[in-house]
């Protein structure tokens, strides 16, 4: 859909609100105030009624709808870290980010050519996906580039032309000095991470090894051996050079050690050449061309062996950058700045406001103990939003480069909570996964952590637009207070309580809950009633619209692979959707469904919430978990 | 398409697994957050050559894989070296009431990274977000 015809839709939306609203119908309901998402107004594949998930997240064509912003979607959650970074390089002296790094590329012997491949560079900068890092540096760097011009010049010489023995030599000449010239330029950028190269080292003495033997393969360079039996004496120096990896004279010490104890790669070094046993005396010109033949085979190696060294060199410049700038002042507190504004702030406690009351109106009806009841209404009082602050200028100070950054040494106890370690990760991703989580109170280490929900940067982005989609998170979040897994561990087991409901979901017509998944699933159940709860504050035709709008994270994370590590493992997206929000009779009720779904059993707890039409009255066979209809 | 990989790998690595030659673990990563274990391995599987299969088993011993380069297995291992490096040589690890945020193991080294350690539990962080993001 195009820019302009969601700007229409947004605008004949807020002309019904207006409307809505001058007639008195909305009561107390703070995201009722804004517009519903352009794609919860595209027709869906499926009814909500039917299939909340077909409804929400795939259109009449059978496409996900939110395929085309996905892009959008993507570099606006960016953005922020993008920005923070241009600005902190801008304080640093830089044009900005990008501008900064080539500099710091080029001071560590890495030309960046003159265009360098723009997919490249933004792999190198932004790596989307992790595994798709190697492999680029002739695309980037001027140096691997002239490798392989190098090398081809080197390769089209028609020495099986030549007669002379001179000729041939001069030829021989020429491709050990390109040997020599690569042996060098590897030592240089392998002294710059030591523990890459020993790493990289390991890993050609691991391969000395045929499988399940540990005797050497026969043609396994003698010195290399031996190199490879000296591992263990070499650990200390090369701590020694790691601890003083920054440092003035660094990088001569570390080059010597290279030289002095390291066999290089032989497609690295000067290639030695045994004339082969068997073979009768050949004429100078035939052994040269041999030597020639064999020189020609092992320079493919040779620039091959040289990318991924360069690479390695590139990522570790680009690292090192970013690492500096994620904990530098100017980005700390540009994020700080636009995750956590005082107006998000406010609309984000509003919102969790109405979550919590909604809630505690359901544990009324879900908990009949009254002590445990009175425990958990009177926990969801206390239960906050985490909310990061700006941390003090005594938390920062200067690094080598003059840079504000924050001091390593006391951030383990002046920062709290997720800024504690969140600017220490150089990707900064904390900022962009979308993800939320409940903590129950505890303590990490020596601290005590209070009991919070944390919406990280990227939900607080979606709250500006789409606050049902918030309202959808945080319930859910805070509703891990009483799963039946955390609610033991707050005091008020409620497992009994849920297990009902639990079997309704374990059913084969239903989401066929797995081992592990119940915890996930009672907080979408409480969600979905937090979601029936507002939305049927709206009037009924914006109601289904205003749930699918509410879905929108979950669809999102369905064609998305940017969510986050620590996610726990939910039923899969168009079960959350359909068979739990869509199958809540609450939920249904609101919206005024007419029958059960075929595709999903309708599976709620024993509630009421007020005002809601009864549309759906109690099966005989629905038994205690499926719905019972509101009053 | 990621959920085909891993289909064939595991059929792959099943298959390998059933004979002689056993693969080498090169990386072994455990992370526990809120009673929830994540454990995420690449292992060098002997077969007509080397082959690496990256692996992640989630908290309900769940596990997916997919087949990476050896240029890809390099380079996963060479960023948990360099935490583990800076945990054991740069700072001594505390010793005392270490709460482990992440323990790194390759088939040399190894480490645990506590949660007192602000500045390596963040890198990490970062690198299990990327490692996580490998699987979706
Ligand atoms: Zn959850």
């Amino acid at each position: 859909m195009s820019t302009y015809t969601k700007s229409v839709l947004k605008i004949v939306f807020l002309i019904q609100l207006f409307s809505m609203n001058s007639s008195g119908q909305e009561r107390d309901c703070l995201v009722c105030t804004f517009p519903l998402t352009p794609e919860s107004l595209k027709p869906g594949q499926a009814d909500a009624c039917e299939d909340l998930y077909a409804a929400a997240c795939v259109s009449a064509n059978g496409k996900y709808k939110y395929q085309d912003i996905i892009k959008k979607e993507q570099a606006k959650i960016k953005k922020p870290v993008v920005d923070a970074r241009n600005k902190a390089a801008q304080q640093m002296g830089y044009k900005d980010f990008n501008d900064a790094l080539k500099s710091k590329l080029k001071a560590a012997g890495l030309t960046i050519k003159s265009s360098p491949d723009k997919e490249a560079w933004e792999r190198l900068v932004n790596p989307d996906n992790f595994l798709s890092i190697n492999g680029d540096a002739d695309k980037i760097y001027e140096t691997a580039q002239q490798c392989g011009k190098e090398k081809s010049e080197l390769n089209a010489i028609p020495s099986y032309l030549l007669t002379e023995p001179a000729e041939l030599k001069n030829i021989v000449h020429r491709y050990q000095t390109f040997q020599t010239k690569y042996k060098e330029l590897s030592i240089k950028y392998n002294a710059q991470d030591i523990p890459n190269f020993v790493d990289q080292f390991g890993w050609r003495c691991k391969n000395l090894k045929t499988a399940g033997s540990s005797l050497p393969k026969s043609k396994d360079d003698p010195r290399l051996v031996q190199e490879c039996a000296n591992i263990p004496q070499l650990k200390r120096q090369e701590t020694e050079l790691f601890r003083e990896e920054g440092s003035e004279g660094y990088q001569r010490k570390a080059e010597q050690f290279i030289r002095s104890h390291i066999v290089m790669d032989t497609s690295l070094g000067s290639v030695s050449l045994q004339t082969p046993v068997k073979s009768p005396p050949k004429s100078e010109v035939e052994s040269l061309r041999d030597k020639i033949k064999l020189l020609d085979e092992s320079i493919t190696d040779t620039c091959n062996s040289y990318d991924s060294i360069v690479t390695n060199a590139g990522k570790k410049v680009t690292s090192d950058l970013k690492k500096e700038i994620a904990r530098s002042r100017v980005t700390v507190e540009s994020l700080i700045d636009s995750a956590y504004s005082p107006e998000r702030q406010k609309l984000a406690a509003g919102i969790a406001q109405s979550a919590k009351n909604d809630i505690q109106d359901l544990v009324g009806s879900l908990v009949k103990d009254p002590k445990k009841r009175g425990d958990i209404l009177e926990g969801y009082g206390d239960l906050k939003i985490s909310w990061m602050q700006k941390p003090e200028a005594s938390s920062y100070t200067k690094d080598s480069n003059g840079v504000e950054v924050l001091n390593e040494e006391t951030a383990g106890k002046n920062l709290n909570g997720s800024a504690r370690t969140a600017f220490f990760d150089p990707e900064l991703s904390f900022f962009t996964s979308i993800n939320a989580f409940y903590n129950p109170a505890g303590s990490t280490g020596k601290e005590k952590t209070d009991e919070q929900v944390t919406m990280q940067p990227a939900i607080l982005s979606i709250l500006d637009e789409n606050p049902y989609a918030f309202l959808g998170a945080i319930a859910h979040e805070s509703g891990h207070k009483i799963d039946p897994y955390i609610s033991y561990i707050n005091g008020y087991d409620l497992s009994g309580e849920c297990e009902g409901l639990l079997n309704c979901y374990r059913d084969s017509k239903s989401i066929k809950l797995g081992i592990g998944q119940s915890g996930e699933t009672m907080a979408d159940y409480y969600s979905s009633e937090v979601l029936a709860r507002e939305i049927q504050k709206l009037p009924q035709e914006q109601r289904k619209q205003a749930l699918m709008s509410s879905m929108e994270i979950f669809c999102l994370s369905d064609v998305d692979i940017n969510m986050s590590p620590f996610n726990e493992v939910h039923p899969e997206t168009s079960l959350r959707i359909g068979g739990i929000y869509g199958a809540n009779p609450s939920i249904r009720n609101v919206l005024g469904c007419k029958n059960d779904s075929s595709k999903f059993k309708t599976c709620g707890l024993n509630v009421s919430i007020l005002d809601a039409p009864m549309v759906n009255p109690p099966t005989k066979d629905s038994g205690a978990t499926a719905a019972k209809g509101a009053k | 398409m990621i959920k085909l990989i891993s289909v064939a790998v595991l059929l792959l690595s099943f298959r390998t697994f059933a004979e002689p030659s056993t693969p080498d673990l090169l990386l072994d990563i455990s992370f526990e957050k809120n009673h929830m274990h994540h454990r995420y391995s690449i292992k060098e599987v002997f077969d007509k050559g080397s082959t690496y299969v990256l692996s992640f088993t989630d908290e309900r011993q769940k596990t997916q894989s997919m087949k990476i380069s050896e240029d890809q297995a390099r380079s996963i291992k060479n960023r948990a070296t360099r935490i583990i490096w800076e945990n054991l040589y740069r700072k001594p690890a505390s010793s005392t009431n270490c709460l482990v945020y992440v323990t790194l193991k390759t088939d040399s080294e190894q480490t645990k990274i506590c949660k007192d350690n602000a500045v390596l539990v963040g890198e990490s962080y970062g690198f299990l977000n990327a490692l996580r993001g490998a699987f979706r």
